[in-house]
């Protein structure tokens, strides 16, 4: 049985954000070039992390793919990688939540190199941050489609159907048997 | 406007027998909705980014239905593969 025992192996730990570094330490001034250096060098960890974690991803489902994975163990990892999915969000969503208040402040919009600097680095954060989680989803939904092959090729899936309601009362009839 | 063909994989039976009662009629109604063409907005159809050929539409906020584009003699239907939960982080990154 596949599930999250399964997945140990592939998932890193999210990845830290220029957000987390900038709520703690509030946006740059005028003569802060080391500290942007110290920002851009986390942003290209959190970059390199971001394509560790596609190609792990890539290489569990090569593992999916596998013949002797049935369906059930399928959807059963899947949904452990929706777990694990909703865990990161926990930690990523109030840093995104943070940098986009630091985004939006009167301070982040004053027209200096380091302060525009600083928004370009806060906003591929945003997008790492973001890009990270649909990678769970990606995955997830690449799951379900391939259990739903495989469970086809022992059950059939519905006719198609060219009108609502001859669609709906089919689903009527599947969710009360 | 013509109706949407449809056809539901095993994947998707499953997965809508798996539900709560109430969030079954919600995809039922839904399903009507993609069929006939008549909540476009809420239902918000859309390509998956990063995926080949799956599509979503909306059930919930957090609940979407994932399908693909196929064809036969009569012409294009949507094959409905999955509905489970989603989350919409580029939205949420938005509204926050």
């Amino acid at each position: 049985m596949l599930g999250a025992l399964a997945i140990s192996g592939y998932v890193l730990p999210p990845p830290v954000l220029t957000a987390e570094r900038g709520a703690r330490r509030g946006i740059p001034s005028g003569d802060s070039l080391a500290r942007l250096a110290e920002l851009a060098e986390t942003q290209a960890r959190a970059r390199a992390k971001l394509k560790e974690q596609r190609d792990r991803f890539e290489q569990l489902y090569r593992h999916a793919e596998q013949p002797e994975v049935d369906p059930d163990d399928l959807v059963a990892l899947a949904q452990a990688l929706r777990t694990q999915e909703l865990e990161n969000a926990a930690i990523l969503l109030p840093q995104i939540e943070q940098l986009r208040i630091n985004l939006a402040s009167p301070k982040a919009r004053v027209d200096t190199p380091a302060i525009r600097s600083w928004r370009r680095l806060a906003e591929e954060s945003l997008e790492i941050a973001v890009v990270w989680l649909e990678l769970y989803q990606n995955l997830q939904i690449r799951l379900f489609r391939l259990a739903s092959d495989r469970r086809s090729e022992t059950e059939p899936g519905s006719p198609i159907f060219d009108d609502a309601e001859s669609a709906t009362e089919y689903l009527r009839k599947l969710v009360a048997e | 406007m013509r109706p949407r063909r449809v056809r539901y994989a095993s994947g998707f039976q499953k997965a809508l027998r798996d539900c709560p009662l109430e969030l079954q009629v919600q995809i039922i109604r839904a399903v009507e909705q993609f069929i006939n063409r008549t909540a476009e907005n809420s239902l918000r159809p859309e390509r998956k980014q990063g995926l080949d050929g799956i599509w979503a539409f909306r059930v919930t906020s957090g609940v979407r239905v994932f399908y693909r584009q196929a064809k036969d003699a009569q012409g294009t239907y949507s094959e409905l593969i999955h509905v489970g939960p989603h989350d919409d982080y580029r939205t949420i990154n938005r509204r926050r």
